[in-house]
């Protein structure tokens, strides 16, 4: 039975595990990272949801060049701001995308959080893309 | 100087607003901002922009029921508005237009998206005061 102590010991020994394989096939260090995420819901005219995950030290990066020249203080705050609108920006234009132009579209408010995993739902997809020195995950199911 | 009012739950997409219009602009501008339609009324009335820069979906009181608000009001009718939506519907987008706005953008929107409106949004005062 899953418990929440089982939870962090699955944790501590997958780092342990990746960790040492790393260090010991590849010379590599491994250091474990949080997730800030971003999910709309897409109400319209079909069930669904987009997600964004991005590693804590980019989005921190993306946050910090987007407020660049403002008196704003990056904070974990700011950050779930800018991943929030990221998230919303990013469905928006997939819907229109894939829907094709003069379609209708509603979506829900965005969701934030950050966790130590990547959260996605059952049946979602995860495309990878590299942008500029760091990676996004984008999340796409459609029911 | 130009009063403009930059409304959105976001304070990432007010920011980008802000930037953007600043790099289009071709005068002295004064931003005020708010997070939600409610907020944006109370902005209205005490410091009366010219130009409204609002997003559509938002808590408390969407972009809809902000623009019906200001197109109802005597003193407040002849301020610009434009909308701003990340997902696109055109019979909403006719609704908009139909209730007064000026026009409807699609996020994310950028200097190149607001050439077009330039010289409404800098030129002579609209407003009623």
């Amino acid at each position: 039975m899953q418990t929440e102590n089982n939870c962090h010991d699955i944790r501590t020994s997958i780092f342990n595990a990746t960790s040492r394989t790393f260090e010991d096939m590849t010379f590599s260090k491994v250091e474990g990272l949080k997730f800030y995420w971003g999910c709309v819901t897409i109400k319209s005219p079909c069930n669904g949801k987009l997600s964004i995950s991005m590693p804590d030290h980019f989005i921190k990066e993306i946050s910090q060049n987007m407020y660049s020249l403002e008196d704003t203080k990056v904070n974990e705050k700011v950050m779930l701001d800018v991943i929030a609108e990221l998230a919303n920006t990013i469905a928006g234009q997939f819907m229109g995308l894939h829907l094709g132009e003069g379609q209708i579209c509603e979506l829900g408010l965005p969701e934030t959080g950050i966790s130590d995993s990547v959260v996605y739902d059952e049946g979602m997809k995860l495309y990878p893309f590299k942008v500029d020195n760091g990676f996004v995950l984008i999340g796409t199911i459609i029911k | 100087m130009k009063r403009i009012l930059i409304v959105d739950d976001s304070s990432t997409a007010r920011m980008f607003i802000r930037r953007c219009i600043e790099i289009s602009a071709r005068q002295e501008t004064k931003f005020i901002e708010a997070c939600n339609g409610l907020e944006a009324l109370e902005e209205i009335k005490s410091l009366n922009p010219d130009v409204v820069f609002s997003d559509y979906t938002m808590p408390k009181m969407n972009g809809m029921e902000l623009l019906e608000k200001i197109k109802a009001s005597q003193k407040h009718k002849g301020i610009l508005v434009f909308i701003i939506s990340s997902a696109g519907n055109p019979a909403l987008e006719s609704k908009l237009l139909k209730n007064g706005a000026h026009a409807v953008l699609k996020k994310p929107i950028s200097p190149t998206s607001l050439m077009p409106f330039v010289d409404n949004i800098f030129g002579e005062n609209k407003n009623a005061d």
